[in-house]
């Protein structure tokens, strides 16, 4: 074989040898900002973050040669926490790049317990100005046993709580409870149970 | 869908304006109606997402000279494509061409020759995978397709030669706008008449 021959192949296999080693991956940062922790799946995995904390991936994009092949690929994020509503988006990581995906708080939460002898059956809200209650908000119609804590989900604003309770149904209205994004608010219910208003501010002298 | 369309068609030209040389016939080589036979042994890889590393493709093609420099016939193969060992099981997805190919030789010194490939056809896709898609590809399927590409050959042994080539495959997978992936192929071919 000729030394062009030769040089040919040598040449060919540099270039089988360069080709191999094309792999593209990129970084997933998600850093939790909301004020719980979240729990959720990143690209079919499990994860739960901490408020404040972050999850860091490495995301194999595929091979690619040259100006052919993928230089990015989408991931499914979703998940929820007690301040952030569920949500299920796709984000796109580019190769050799880091994405940071932020979570923040959208919803503001009750941390509603039962101190009542009784099983709550419903719990709804109505805005302070409204006269009518929304739907049941406990999941899959779930019931409150005594001494049980329930988490609900409730955007910002005035709320009145109506609590459906006891094999009577009876009905009782908490009202007036303000809340705000990222805001957790405990109740613990019990009858003629009445919402404390927001400590005002100690009048300056 | 248009980048990448535009990007092959940028890699057919480069391709052929590397193979720009004269064209002419040379002792040992196949003339006008005598049929050559490839016997390609390649390394092929998968060029989309979720490829992991390729590995063997074994692939025939016959051709007829239809002058001394044009060949037209046809080529299949068995190609895997991506390859990876994950936990006992061997994750892959292999592709089979079928294709109507031309190949263009051009005589760049005695018993020697550049080509160029253009072929068009269909692909059908033997996947074997885990949880994850290869290039959106999922289930076995048929998809049409086509490839470009260039190689070299050395006609030694009278009505016999060896040579190497690069090919370029593609077809639309219908999920992702194209599934790619490249053949780097040792050929062993044969003359008849």
């Amino acid at each position: 074989m000729t030394k062009f021959g030769i040089r040919a192949l040598i040449a060919l296999a540099i270039f089988a040898a360069g080709l191999s080693g094309c792999s593209q991956e990129g970084t997933l940062v998600i850093k939790n900002s909301a004020s719980t922790e979240f729990a959720g799946f990143v690209d079919g995995t499990q994860v739960t973050i901490d408020t404040l904390g972050s999850y860091e991936t490495t995301a194999y994009i595929g091979k690619s040669l040259a100006v052919v092949g993928p230089d990015h690929i989408s991931i499914i994020v979703a998940g929820s926490a007690t301040t952030k509503r569920a949500f299920s988006e796709e984000v796109t990581i580019k190769s050799g790049e880091t994405t940071t995906f932020q979570i923040v708080d959208d919803t503001g939460a009750l941390i509603f317990t039962n101190m009542h002898g009784r099983t709550v059956n419903e719990i709804a809200a109505s805005q302070c100005d409204s006269l009518k209650f929304g739907p049941n908000l406990l999941e899959e119609k779930r019931t409150i046993p005594p001494g049980s804590t329930r988490t609900i989900q409730l955007d910002a604003g005035c709320w009145d709580i109506q609590i459906n309770y006891d094999r009577d149904e009876f009905l009782e209205v908490v009202t007036g409870v303000e809340i705000e994004i990222g805001q957790l608010i405990e109740i613990k219910w019990d009858t003629n149970y009445v919402y404390p208003p927001p400590a005002s501010p100690a009048p300056a002298r | 869908m248009e980048l990448k369309t535009l990007k092959t068609f940028s890699i057919a030209g480069a391709l052929l304006l590397c193979c720009a040389v004269y064209s002419g016939t040379a002792s040992g080589q196949a003339v006008q109606k005598q049929y050559v036979a490839d016997f390609g042994a390649a390394f092929t890889q998968a060029t989309v997402t979720k490829a992991r590393t390729g590995m063997l493709g074994l692939d025939l093609s016959v051709g007829k000279m239809l002058t001394n420099g044009l060949s037209v016939g046809l080529a299949i193969g068995y190609d895997v494509a991506s390859f990876q060992k994950n936990e006992g099981i061997y994750a892959r997805i292999a592709i089979a061409p079928v294709l109507a190919k031309a190949k263009y030789y051009f005589t760049i010194a005695p018993a020697m020759q550049l080509h160029a490939i253009v072929a068009g056809g269909a692909y059908q896709t033997i996947p074997h995978l885990g949880t994850d898609p290869i290039g959106g590809i999922s289930k076995a399927g048929l998809h049409p397709g086509g490839s470009i590409g260039v190689g070299f050959d050395y006609w030694r042994f009278g009505r016999q030669g060896l040579g190497a080539e690069f090919e370029y495959n593609f077809f639309d997978s219908g999920t992702e706008d194209l599934f790619s992936y490249f053949a780097l192929r040792l050929n062993y071919s044969i003359i008849k008449m």
